[in-house]
């Protein structure tokens, strides 16, 4: 029985469209690292989980929202009056996100951790949890949300799909497509001409019929044809905006990589991160490195949710960083908490594996990948796939 | 005879650089210090010995600024200093090597020692390496090398290496010698007298009491967060109280 169930799953997998699946798994993937980044360097520093990231998220996708709005982007005007967006458009609209997440996530560690920093571990939780709730809800009285704004697609200047042919199908396969195609071109001319001379086109003589059926048939094997050159071949079909957000993405983390590793506030933040009083008793300013770590995690949140926001046209709410900040989370978690290269594996990791379950026909479930993915990372491997193998209570 | 011209300062009245008085520190209901006197006079090494739990530890972590007193006063170069942020302490020049070495072993040799200078002048970084290399030349050839590779003798180095590097005007060591071979004790201890002799005013905290004595210009022993006795590190050594409770016998 469940060996029947896995052969007919398979039977209905499109390995054609895997590739793509892949890519855009990353793709997404890439989101997730850049707001995993945020929990991994607060907890790198803090040894806090920061749940209000999710929230600073959703701050930041309002805010590129606004920006689009004040460009002329609003949802009351007309199409043919809406401007034109360009490279520019979209920078300045990125910046505004991360310029606005920085803040609010430099607000949240003034006012709400820095007084519990001393406090047992437990209370600082709490206050995390209280204050992702409080901008959930709060932001719940003061941002439009009925009905739910989304970006106009027009903001994105990128809206053509790239076909990328990795593999291609060998000569004879091809061939054979163009042969079916001719030939379906042929019996379609064919089929049109004699519908000229039918009386009842919905009643066709046996010559109309015949024509038909050749007609379909000619279509059938063009299918046929096209689908034998796809297995064969490996193509990726990508949206422009989804690589530009791949491309934004790799930008950022690699400016985080130079400056964690090559400044001296980079050096000070691994030091904090490694041994807090330490790094105090060499003179770092463990305030000021709390505070750039915020500005930086929050930033890249920010950058990410304006790319969601634009690029992938979800509908905006208050609540729009509940899921993606547990998944980020969740990645965090997967890639070693406090590691910054496992932010970035554990988030693309999310994003392939829960695109290739919606691939497989499971979308419903699509959401309880992260939950499935912490639950068996906490069982087998509690210091994530890069950090270390001991368990650190919380 | 060094200890016999410090004495005579003290009783001229001129001010200590690290002056400390009636400190009362606790940790929730336990109180780890209470009403501690104490001196430390420019160019003198200090030691200040006591079994563990005496709060020695808590001393160094309060003067330092990583932990508030409840109460007392401490001066520093005629400054008070209780509150001030741990990193602004240093800025002043009071460099702490804490317990257990506590080096960034996620860090190269270069990077733990670079940590260190980078809040000052980076005019005399260079100088000040070399000048680290020269008192452990073992420092020099590991440079490179992740902090985490270094042997524990190596590990103290680096970081009472990293403490200079940070130009101290006093330099507060706690436990040094913990964890290390007999003769590599007396190797640190050698060079710590060789730091001392170049201008740096000591403080070390001593569970193991024979060698901290031995070197020190003057003594305190600490009993359950108060000071017993004090004076010159060889009259406590030849004290029989200290000797029956510290050295054994
Ligand atoms: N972080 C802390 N929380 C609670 N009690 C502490 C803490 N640190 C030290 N103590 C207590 O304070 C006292 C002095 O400790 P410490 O200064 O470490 O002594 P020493 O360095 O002389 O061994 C001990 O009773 C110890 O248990
Ligand atoms: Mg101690």
């Amino acid at each position: 029985m469940a060996h029947a169930a896995g052969l007919s799953l398979l039977a209905s997998l499109d390995f054609g469209t895997l590739p793509s699946q892949v890519v855009n798994g990353v793709l997404n993937g890439a989101i997730y690292a850049l707001i995993a980044l945020g929990y991994t360097m607060v907890y790198g520093v803090l040894r806090l989980i920061n749940f209000a990231h999710g929230e600073v998220y959703m701050l930041g996708a309002y805010t590129a929202l606004f920006v689009s709005w004040a460009y002329g982007f609003r949802p009351d005007v007309p199409p043919d009056q809406l401007p034109e967006s360009t490279l520019l458009t979209l920078l300045v609209m990125m910046l505004a996100s991360m310029a606005v997440c920085a803040g609010v996530g430099v607000v949240i560690e003034r006012f709400a951790y820095r007084p519990m920093r001393n406090q047992a571990r437990i209370s600082s939780l709490i206050t995390a949890i209280g204050v992702s709730l409080l901008l959930q809800y709060g932001g719940g009285l003061f941002l439009p949300q009925n009905p739910p704004p989304t970006m106009n697609e027009r903001v994105n200047p990128y809206r053509q799909t790239l076909e990328l042919t990795l593999v291609r199908a060998p000569q004879e396969l091809t061939t054979a497509v163009e042969n079916a195609r001719q030939l379906a071109q042929r019996s379609e001319a064919a089929f049109q001409e004699r519908l000229k001379l039918e009386k009842d086109r919905f009643n066709l003589s046996p010559e109309g019929e015949r024509l038909r059926d050749a007609k379909f048939e000619a279509e059938r094997q063009l299918r046929e044809a096209e689908s034998r050159r796809n297995t064969a071949q490996v193509t990726v079909r990508v949206g422009a905006g989804r690589l530009a957000i791949l491309v934004a993405s790799l930008a950022l983390m690699f400016l985080l990589r130079q400056l964690v590793l090559f400044t001296p506030t980079g050096r000070a933040m691994r030091a904090v991160s490694q041994d807090f009083d330490s790094a105090a008793l060499m003179g770092v300013n463990v305030d000021r490195i709390v505070t750039i770590t915020f500005v930086i995690g929050s930033a890249l949140a920010g950058a990410g949710a304006m790319m969601t926001a634009t690029f992938l046209g979800t509908s905006i709410s208050p609540y729009y960083g509940v899921l993606p900040g547990v998944k980020a989370f969740v990645a965090a978690v997967l890639g070693g908490i406090g590691n910054i290269p496992g932010a970035v594996l554990g988030g693309i990791l999310m994003g392939v594996a829960e695109t290739l379950v919606i691939w497989a026909g499971y979308s419903q479930f699509a959401d309880a990948v992260a939950f499935v993915v912490l639950i068996v990372v906490l069982l087998f491997r509690p210091g994530g796939l890069l950090g270390s193998s001991a368990v650190e209570k919380v | 005879m060094t200890s016999r011209r410090f004495h005579d300062r003290v009783e001229r009245d001129v001010p200590a650089m690290l002056e400390i008085r009636g400190l009362d520190v606790s940790y929730g209901a336990i109180r780890a210090l209470r009403e501690v006197d104490l001196d430390v006079n420019a160019g003198e090494i200090v030691a200040i010995v006591g079994s563990n739990g005496a709060g020695k530890s808590t001393l160094l972590r309060t003067i330092s600024g990583l932990v508030r007193p409840r109460a007392g006063k401490i001066v520093f170069e005629s400054r008070p200093i209780v509150g001030f942020k741990p990193h602004r302490i240093v800025a002043m020049g009071i460099s702490h090597v804490p317990e257990g070495r506590r080096i960034f072993t996620d860090l190269t040799v270069w990077e733990n020692l670079a940590l260190a200078a980078q809040f000052r002048k980076p005019s005399t970084f260079d100088q000040d390496l070399e000048t680290v290399c020269r008192w452990f030349p073992r420092i020099r050839e590991r440079l490179k090398q992740s902090a985490g590779t270094l042997s524990g003798g190596e590990q103290q180095m680096l970081a009472i290496g990293r403490a200079i590097m940070a130009r101290p005007k006093l330099l507060l060591l706690d436990e040094p010698s913990l964890g290390l071979a007999p003769n590599l004790v007396k190797e640190i201890f050698r060079i710590l007298q060789d730091i001392n002799r170049a201008g740096t005013t000591v403080c070390l905290v001593e569970q193991n009491a024979h060698m901290a004595l031995e070197v020190a210009h003057r003594a305190y022993v600490l009993e359950t967060g108060q000071v017993a006795l004090s004076g010159p590190g060889r009259e406590l050594l030849d004290d029989p109280r200290v000797q029956a409770a510290y050295l054994g016998g």
